[in-house]
This record gives structure tokens, sequence and C-alpha cells, in this order.
């Protein structure tokens, strides 16, 4: 029994160091900048490549809707991605009309940041409150935000 | 040469007479989830024959020269486990690198074939039943293409379906699926009997 258990953390321990060491040498992607348009306020950062656009926003304070937490499967956290957003993924289509398509809005938790980013999102704040100011909101009817 | 016969009946029985997808029902998420067209089936198929023959080439050995020798064969299946979601893991970090646009291909289909138990399934079938290396990657390869060919078969099915379109509204989606491959399989079990594992 003790034997299993030793080979168990044997692999597990030679599994992790290999991962450790692909990642480390393989997945170089240095730093990229990302550049956020939201609304009329623009921001830019810059971060090391690798990780989702989503979570790389959500690190650097950019809120953006997502309820499954980046697995898409919600299809919530649409942005326009102008630049370095690479090819729509068929996990994406499934979430986006033609329209959406040929806007070019991809959903942030499926595009992997590997070089420079620029995006734009909607700032849903400011799009409610003049709604509300011009008595368009109405909060018992369904809405829906189209990014223009 | 009765070895080489013995490769090409597995071969065969895994493709036709016990194939994964229409005999034991394995891998059914992907089945129904990624069957509307033939160039996303096809994708998926690949990156399953991919995955599978590569996994059961590492785990054989794992097994084999390391589980068997320690007398540790009851971690078997978490172990299997673990060098599968490994492997996946470095097979894409070693295409993003190096063969980018095969990655771009395969897509998001490599990542998801973690959790696929087509992968986990041929791994322990192979030790269930006992298979030498070479069985268990020819056994691996044709388990994967007959997969692939299901799959394959189920979305041109679908892309007929659609283009007739007169599905009832209850049946659509999942449904239309399972019906499908329901019969696909009873017309595969004409093959029964041509060779058997």
């Amino acid at each position: 029994m003790w034997m299993s258990v030793l080979m168990m953390n044997a692999i597990l321990l030679v599994v992790t160091v290999l991962i450790i060491v692909a990642d480390r040498f393989l997945v170089t992607y240095g730093d990229c900048t990302i550049r956020v348009q939201r609304g009329r306020e623009a921001q830019e950062f810059t971060l090391r490549g690798g990780g989702t656009l989503l979570s790389a926003l959500t690190d650097h304070g950019v809120a953006v809707q997502s309820s499954c937490g980046g697995k898409g499967t919600c299809g919530y956290c649409k942005c326009r991605v102008v630049s370095g957003g690479g090819q729509l993924l068929p996990t994406e289509e499934l979430f986006m009309t033609r329209r959406e398509k040929a806007d070019g809005l991809r959903l942030a938790c499926q595009v992997k940041v590997k070089g420079d980013v620029g995006v734009e999102i909607p700032d849903f704040l400011s799009i409610v409150r003049s709604m509300v100011a011009a008595k368009k909101f109405d909060a018992r009817k369904r809405w829906r935000v189209t990014i223009r | 040469m009765s070895t080489f016969v013995g490769l090409v009946t597995v071969f065969i029985a895994t493709l036709l007479t016990h194939n994964i997808a229409l005999t034991y029902l394995l891998g059914m998420c992907p089945f129904i989830s990624l069957s509307k067209r033939i160039e996303t089936a096809s994708g998926m198929g690949i990156a399953v024959i991919f995955v599978v023959v590569l996994t059961a080439a590492l785990n054989w050995p794992i097994y084999n020269l390391i589980l068997v020798p320690t007398h540790s064969e009851l971690i078997y299946y978490i172990t299997f486990i673990i060098t599968i979601a490994a492997s996946v893991q470095l097979l894409e970090m070693i295409m993003e690198r190096f063969l980018p646009a095969l990655q771009a291909s395969f897509g998001i289909f490599l990542p998801l074939i973690t959790v696929n138990c087509i992968v986990l399934a041929v791994s322990l079938f192979m030790i269930i039943r006992e298979y030498g290396f070479l069985k268990s990657v020819v056994f691996a390869l044709g388990s994967s293409v007959g997969w692939t060919m299901a799959i394959v078969v189920m979305a041109a099915i679908n892309e007929k379906l659609r283009l007739i379109g007169d599905i009832p509204r209850g049946m659509r989606g999942p449904g239309i699926v399972m019906t499908s491959a329901g019969i696909i399989a009873l017309a595969f079990l004409g093959f029964a009997g041509i060779v058997s594992l």
C-alpha cells in the first residue's frame, strides 16, 4: 500500500516538474500590451502573455460581465477585439450572431493573449445611466445593449 | 505473420464490430455536441486520434514497467488520468511553440479531449485485455479512427437533416442525434461476426 502512495506521489512530482519546465521554456510570449477602449475612457497596461483576455482585464480592474467564470458557457463576456485576437473559435460561434461575427466581437474568456491586443468594451454603467436619464430604461422589460 | 494478422484483426474489429462510439457508447458528449458540421467533426476526430494513440503509447509502459513491478496496480486509474491530462497539456505547449498552424487548426478541441472518456477507456481496455505494446497502439489507433468515422458519418447525416428541415421541434438537437446514432449502431451490427476481439 505504501508503495502505491509513494509511486503516486513520484508520478505526480515528475508530471508537475515536466509541466513547470515546459511552461517556463516553451510558453514565452513575453510582455504584451493591452489597450482597452471603454466608452470614452482609454486604458493601457502590460502583462505577461499566455493567459486569457478575460483574466487579464479583470486582473487590471476592468470589469467584464461573466457569470461562468471564463468557461465559455455563458457568453456574457463579449467585447470587440480590434487587434491581436486571432480567429473566432468554434466555442464562440454558438454565442455570436452573423452581425456580431462581422463586427469582430469575441468572448474575452476564449481569446488568449499572445501579443499586443486592442479591445473595445461597452461601458454598461454609462449606457444604463444615459438610458435612465432619457427614461428609456425599464427594468421590467428585457433589454440588451448592442456594441456599435 | 500471425502477429500481423492479429494486429489487422484488432484494427478491423475496433473499426467495425467493436466501434467505441456505436458499440460501447463512449465519447457521447462530443459526439452529440460536435456532430453538426463535417468540418468540426473531422477536426475533433483528428485530435482524438492524435491524443488516444499518444496516451495509449505512454500509459502502456507506465503500467507495465512502473506500476506492475512495484505492485502499485491499484492506482492505475488515477495514474492514467494524470498522464492523459499532462500529455495533452504538454502536447498543446509543444504545438503552440513549434507548430502554431496545426495548433490553430485543432483550436479548442485538443484541451477538450483531456476529459473525454474515450481516451481513458482505450487505456483501461488495453490493460484489462492484457494487450502487448504494439497491439495496444493498434487498438488505440483503430478505436480512435472508428470514433472519428462514426462522428463524421453523424455530422454528414445532420447536415442532410438540416437541409430537409422538417424535424419535429421536440426531436431537434440531441434527440435526433441519439435516434440517428441508434440507427447507425444497428447498421453496424451487420458487421458482427466478421471479426471478434
